[in-house]
């Protein structure tokens, strides 16, 4: 038994011991790429004004979302980006939303029409605002974030279309930046995700940050270390290597004629920001291995997290088997090179380190309990284990939050201080309980306690030409 | 049962059972590497590489503490230093006699050089010639420009990328060779900042290598070669027009927009029609853009076409453009466009409809199909014109 046990310890530690080495290379690219794109793209930087650009499709969908609707889309349509289109998709609201957009923005109806691209629940009605005829509203019935953002699809008017939540905060400049990048490469960038991160405890005014600030709570704080984690010390890496898995649904750009041609997004999956772009790249690569989708750290958009741990649980609990949905319905992809690092590195990394890791670290963490409840812990081992752990991952955290200094520089260095201390503290409290809950969704997830099991949609109904990006 | 006596010292009982239910003996060669896998802490590697790891680990760890902090206050200084320096600077800069401005800019001392420096190539964005001229001699004289073509050569790349991107902005002539030896740089980045350098400096001896990397796509940013052969002006039409005839559709999109923005409407017209007979549908749909921003009375025979195009881009694009074309055909073709099996083509056409109805010629005609057609795309379109959005 006791061996059985030591040889759990050993691979956990082997585990733990790729992970910081895995982890590590990835913040080091990232730190390469930020540093290099930084250059061009530094403090001074402004978006161009071009004769001609394409236009973007701005669209948002809503539910219940009264006490916030008026002032989001205010602050949407503060983007100093044009030719813009906003489109709020109201899936079916029983608040009173549309009603309280007609009264703000003075809406008036248009034809909806017909021969929409995606299949989606009906759209009832469409309307025009006329103090800013750029906004557009759509009421539809109940579907769903997937159903809601493809009928904004059928109804976008540009060549890009963004997609972000009513509750988000864009930065006026945002959309500019990530057109930088389609202009750069327009023949084979597809999409481009932004960075998000956390409005809580920021100064907001007229619906902008003005003083980006770190929460004092534990549980917003640690979300803070792990988005500039996620975003500064991976992303910016995955995208290098053009192995992104996942544009965020908070704020991210596709081309429309490609969202089209792929079928837009799926409505049997929680994680259908992650499976349209995995989507993207299984159906493209193969014929275009040149296609691209990149990433804009640069290019921000701000989000309220969970405050607490219950609402934080369920975030997790949905992410995690949005997750497991998508590697199981995309695991033709995995360890095949024709789709690139997807194939190859994104995808064995995340069933590595983010499906399998939550069952070892579980599993460690009662196997510590019971060692130390039983007298039975080499302790030399456990405080050698603990502090090569903690070093790691703070050192993680410490190469992110460089990058956020050196690259965006965003905060005070007291709040990245802040960030820092609870970044340390995570792996006693907030790392147990996240690794918990998602285990507790893989369970479900094995179990098919899910709303229902993910299909992936094959390609829209009338597939769509690809549309040369105006330049 | 083994015994502990028959195997090396230092074993504990439950080791030695572990072996022997491995079946291992105790003169076996793996007997090293299996006391190594059961209890490490008893082999001296596993706590000098225990020591090594976390000694690396807070290292580094301290390291990257201290770089921060020395960071933050490097910037803090530096930023304190030029907004001392930055009034100084304004004033010199404003001395009329250039002559004395040029021996005070000679005594800057180390410090200030490169705030100098900086600050001068900033004000190049929105220069005049003259000013140009005069502010490169200034840059010249401080050893700015020296200095710029040493860190064009550093090791790390994004030393070499902002070493170039200042002699871009600096305009340096005598940068040239060096910005075309470094679109080989083996960092993509170094490439594109070079491809961009020249194009702000738009010197004709770039002009063969920057053609290359049009024609050849791949070794930088294919929208950053294009916007830089753009900055050239007139003397790039001729890499445009190559570039109609390149096998690669992308390169061929790219060039039909280059001669839109370079060439007259006429000719640029004439190209983009003669462009909409291209077999790829992306070349089309750019060519059928192009006849849009170019407009005109007669309709091109090849926009006619383009409005049945099998690809619903190109039906789209060619739908929008009629709009420019104060020609009954157009109308025409507008009006059956209503019946598109695309949406966004039959919207675009109930536009095209309304903005007809504003041209001298097709005007009145317009105006009828719009009281008397009965189309969901022109029921929309008047609304959107009711608020100008049309």
């Amino acid at each position: 038994m006791l061996t059985a046990i030591w040889a759990v310890s050993l691979v956990i530690f082997c585990f733990s011991v790729l992970y910081v080495v895995v982890t590590l290379s990835l913040i080091g690219l990232s730190l390469y790429e930020a540093l290099q794109q930084k250059i061009e793209r530094g403090e001074r930087f402004r978006p161009l004004q071009r004769p001609l650009r394409p236009g973007i499709t701005l669209i948002a969908p809503a539910y219940n979302e009264v006490p916030i609707i008026v002032a989001s889309v205010r602050s949407l349509l503060a983007s100093d980006y044009a030719p813009l289109e906003v489109v709020i998709v109201d899936d079916g609201s029983t608040d009173g939303t549309t009603e309280a957009l007609i009264d703000a923005f003075e809406l008036v109806p248009l034809p909806v029409g017909d021969r929409l691209a995606l299949e989606t629940e009906p759209v009832e009605r469409i309307y025009v605002s006329r103090s800013d005829p750029r906004l557009r509203v759509a009421y539809k019935l109940n579907g769903g974030r997937a159903d809601a953002l493809n009928a904004g699809i059928n109804l976008a008017r540009h060549d890009l279309i963004a997609m972000t939540d009513v509750d988000s905060l864009l930065e006026p400049d945002a959309l500019g930046r990530i057109v930088e990048l389609f202009s750069a490469d327009p023949d084979h960038v597809v999409a481009v995700g932004g960075t998000i991160r956390i409005a809580n405890g920021s100064r907001i005014e007229h619906g902008q940050i003005v003083e980006p600030r770190v929460p004092l709570g534990g549980t917003p704080a640690s979300q803070v270390a792990e988005y500039i984690r996620s975003f500064f010390g991976a992303r910016i890496g995955w995208a290098a290597l053009n192995g992104l898995m996942i544009i965020s649904g908070a704020f991210g750009v596709f081309r429309r004629d490609v969202v089209r041609t792929v079928g837009g997004l799926s409505t049997k999956t929680l994680g259908e920001d992650m499976e349209l772009t995995m989507r993207i790249h299984e159906q493209l690569r193969p014929t275009d291995p040149d296609t691209r989708i990149a990433f804009a750290a640069d290019a921000v958009s701000w989000t309220e997290v969970p405050p607490g741990l219950g609402p934080l649980r369920g975030q997790r609990v949905r992410w995690h088997i949005g997750l497991l949905d998508n590697l199981r319905l995309h695991r033709k992809m995995i360890g095949r090179r024709r789709f690139g690092a997807v194939g190859a590195l994104a995808l064995p990394y995340n069933i590595l380190f983010e499906a399998v890791a939550p069952i070892l670290e579980v599993v460690g963490y009662v196997m510590f309990t019971v060692l130390a409840v039983l007298g039975l812990i080499a302790w030399e081992y456990a405080v050698a284990f603990i502090v090569l752990v903690l070093l790691g991952a703070q050192l993680q955290t410490a190469t992110s939050l460089l990058i956020e200094d050196v690259g965006y520089g965003r905060y005070r260095a007291r709040d990245l201080a802040k960030v820092g201390c609870w970044g340390l503290l995570e792996m006693f409290w907030y790392q147990p309980l996240t690794a918990l809950w998602r285990l507790w969704a893989t369970l479900l997830f094995l179990t098919g306690r899910r709303p229902g099991w993910g299909t992936i949609p094959r390609g829209a109904a009338l597939p769509e030409a690809p549309a040369p990006l105006p330049r | 049962m083994p015994e502990l006596g028959d195997w090396p010292e230092g074993l504990s009982l439950r080791d030695v059972r572990l072996i022997d239910r491995l079946a291992i003996r105790s003169d076996s060669m793996a007997l090293p590497a299996v006391l190594a896998l059961t209890d490490p802490g008893k082999q001296p590697w596993f706590w000098v590489t225990a020591d090594v790891v976390v000694g690396v680990l807070l290292t580094l760890n301290l390291l990257l503490l201290v770089f921060v902090h020395a960071r933050r206050l490097r910037v803090a200084a530096r930023r304190q230093r030029t907004k001392r320096f930055e009034g100084r600077l304004e004033r010199l800069l404003a001395e009329d006699d250039t002559t004395a401005l040029a021996k005070q800019v000679k005594h800057l001392n180390e410090l200030e050089r490169p705030i100098a420096a900086e600050m001068m190539i900033e004000r190049l964005r929105a220069a005049s010639p003259e000013e140009r001229e005069q502010t490169l001699v200034w840059l010249r004289q401080i050893g700015a420009i020296d200095v710029l073509f040493r860190s064009s050569r550093r090791w790390q790349p994004w030393r070499r990328a902002l070493a170039i991107r200042m002699l871009g902005l600096a305009g340096a002539a005598e940068a040239v060779p060096i910005l075309i030896e470094r679109l080989s740089d083996r960092s993509r980045y170094v490439r594109e900042a070079a491809v961009r350098a020249l194009g702000r400096i738009g010197d004709e001896r770039a002009l063969p290598d920057l053609t290359r990397l049009f024609a050849e796509p791949g070794q930088a940013g294919a929208g950053i070669v294009y916007e830089s052969l753009l900055a050239f002006g007139a003397i790039a039409v001729p890499v445009f027009d190559e570039g109609l005839r390149s096998p690669n559709e992308h390169v061929r999109v790219a060039s039909v927009f280059g001669l839109g923005s370079l060439l007259e409407p006429r000719d640029a017209a004439t190209r983009a029609d003669r462009m909409l007979g291209d077999g790829s549908p992306l070349v089309r749909g750019a060519a059928a853009h192009l006849l849009e921003q170019v407009g005109g009375g007669a309709l091109p025979s090849g926009l006619v076409r383009a409005t049945h195009d099998e690809q619903r881009s190109v039906r789209r694009a060619a739908v929008s453009a009629l709009a420019r074309y104060d020609d009954p055909l157009a109308l025409e073709l507008a009006v059956q466009a209503l019946e598109d099996p695309d949406r966004d083509a039959a919207i675009r056409a109930g536009e095209t409809v309304l903005r007809l109805s504003a041209l001298p010629r097709v005007g009145a005609d317009a105006q009828r199909a719009l009281a008397t057609t009965d189309a969901w795309p022109l029921d929309r379109a008047r609304v959107l014109a009711s608020l100008g959005a049309v």
